[in-house]
């Protein structure tokens, strides 16, 4: 599994008031670069999805959220998609910006 | 021959053959007329007896003429066996009703929809807005966005079809099975099963009881195509607007399955009586933009067990409007 290849480049803590119900969360993109957050299980999600396009300087209507397959909607926080300490949400950016071509 | 039938109709206007007349009184006979007893024709006779062969020729010359005997060449020997064959096949699968158009009220809905703004409709857990919606106007490109959209569609109403079967399946066997797959799985499949944990995308599913899993591909970000796990028909699916077969679309999903089952079920997936299958008369696109509607709508055929793509690039325009409406509305519509 891909944990063996933490190359962490920035750590980021979106909120740490209560250290026992914050959970890590790794946010790979697309390209395989690697941003860690620290947040609470109740926090929504689309706080780290700010965060992160902040971050990395992109549109956030450009880039989509996905944990293990599943779209992450606005109102997500790790509570409601059970996710666990040290889990991975993937950047998936806009497909389809230009015509079909035969490729 | 007309001698001969005008000779028989005087020896009958005579009473030649009554035995009466001829036997009980010979005497009568005896004062017959002259010229009736000549056996030449009678001018009178002959007249009219001609004016009545005229007549009846000339009424079977008016007659339709009377058909040929039916002597069928090979190649029409070979026209009706091949009729006969897609009657059989008609009645062995459900008629290919190509896709209508929206009735006016709707059409006329569509107008406005497009006018909306911000997010413009939500299923599940997708959600459009109104520059993902503007991409189904004639000439776009669609996004992942709307593609996924659709898909999240697809499996609300086969999942609906299996709890409350009726409207779109008969019966509830007939309801597939479904799995929807995003745009992203493809993506994150062509980087390898293992370093994109796809193990856990299906930690609440388990696809080997699917009857089919409906993927959509993007390849290289500039070509929509569909392809389909059918666990029914054992087929690698591959459907592509443009017509080409594409052999790592099955290559990758093969290797897929035996990834997941490895994963799930610890043996390898066994491949007997598996195949890859394309359609063998896939309807192609004419223009560089509607592969996604193409591709859309070969998904939400397989996911009712079509064996084919309904569609062709005539029906584009009012699709792209009718994918407007259902998107909007969050449903599929059951009219063809």
């Amino acid at each position: 599994m891909s944990e063996d290849e933490q190359q962490a480049q920035t750590q980021e803590e979106v909120k740490t008031e209560d250290p026992n119900a914050t959970i890590n969360i790794k946010v790979v993109s697309s390209t395989g670069e690697e941003v860690f957050f620290k947040i609470k299980r109740s926090t929504k999600l689309s706080k780290l999805q700010g965060a992160y396009a902040n971050k990395v300087g992109k549109d956030v209507g450009s880039i989509r959220f996905l944990y293990d397959g599943t779209r992450i909607n606005d109102e997500d926080t790790p509570l409601t998609l059970e996710m666990e300490d040290n889990d991975t949400i993937d950047v998936m950016v806009e497909r389809m910006s230009r015509p079909c071509t035969i490729s | 021959l007309l001698a001969f039938q005008a000779h028989l109709e005087k020896v009958d206007q005579q009473n030649a053959f009554s035995p009466s007349s001829s036997m009980a009184d010979l005497h009568a006979r005896e004062k017959t007329p002259l010229e009736n007893r000549r056996h030449s024709i009678s001018d009178n006779d002959d007249m009219a007896f001609l004016r009545r062969a005229f007549d009846r020729a000339r009424a079977t010359l008016n007659e339709p003429r009377p058909p040929q005997p039916f002597q069928p060449s090979l190649d029409q020997l070979r026209l009706s066996q091949r009729s006969k064959d897609e009657d059989i096949e008609q009645l062995l699968r459900p008629k290919r009703v190509p896709p209508t158009p929206l009735p006016p009220e709707a059409d006329a809905q569509v107008n406005l929809l497009l006018n909306k703004r911000g997010i413009v409709s939500k299923f599940a857990r997708e959600s459009v807005n109104d520059q993902d919606l503007s991409r189904l106007k004639p000439g776009q490109w669609l996004n992942d966005e709307i593609v996924n959209f659709y898909g999240a569609m697809i499996l609300g109403r086969s999942e609906e079809c299996k709890e409350n079967p009726g409207k779109w399946c008969e019966s509830g066997d007939k309801a597939l099975s479904v799995h929807y797959f995003s745009t992203f799985f493809w993506t994150k499949l062509k980087e390898g099963y293992e370093k994109s944990r796809l193990a856990k995308w299906t930690k609440k599913i388990d696809i080997f009881s699917k009857d089919v899993i409906l993927i959509p591909i993007n390849h290289n970000n500039a070509h929509w195509t569909g392809a389909a796990i059918n666990f029914r028909q054992k087929r690698i699916e591959s459907y592509d607007s443009m017509g080409m077969r594409r052999d790592v679309v099955f290559q990758l999903l093969r290797s897929y399955l035996d990834s997941e089952h490895r994963n799930k079920k610890k043996k390898p997936f066994d491949f007997t009586g598996w195949v890859d299958h394309s359609l063998e008369q896939e309807p192609l696109q004419e223009n560089g933009y509607d592969c996604g509607v193409f591709t859309c709508q070969f998904l939400q055929g397989l996911s009712r067990g079509d064996e084919y793509v309904s569609c062709t690039q005539q029906d584009m325009p009012h699709l792209r409007r009718r994918m407007i409406w259902e998107i909007c509305n969050a449903t599929l519509r059951d009219d063809p």
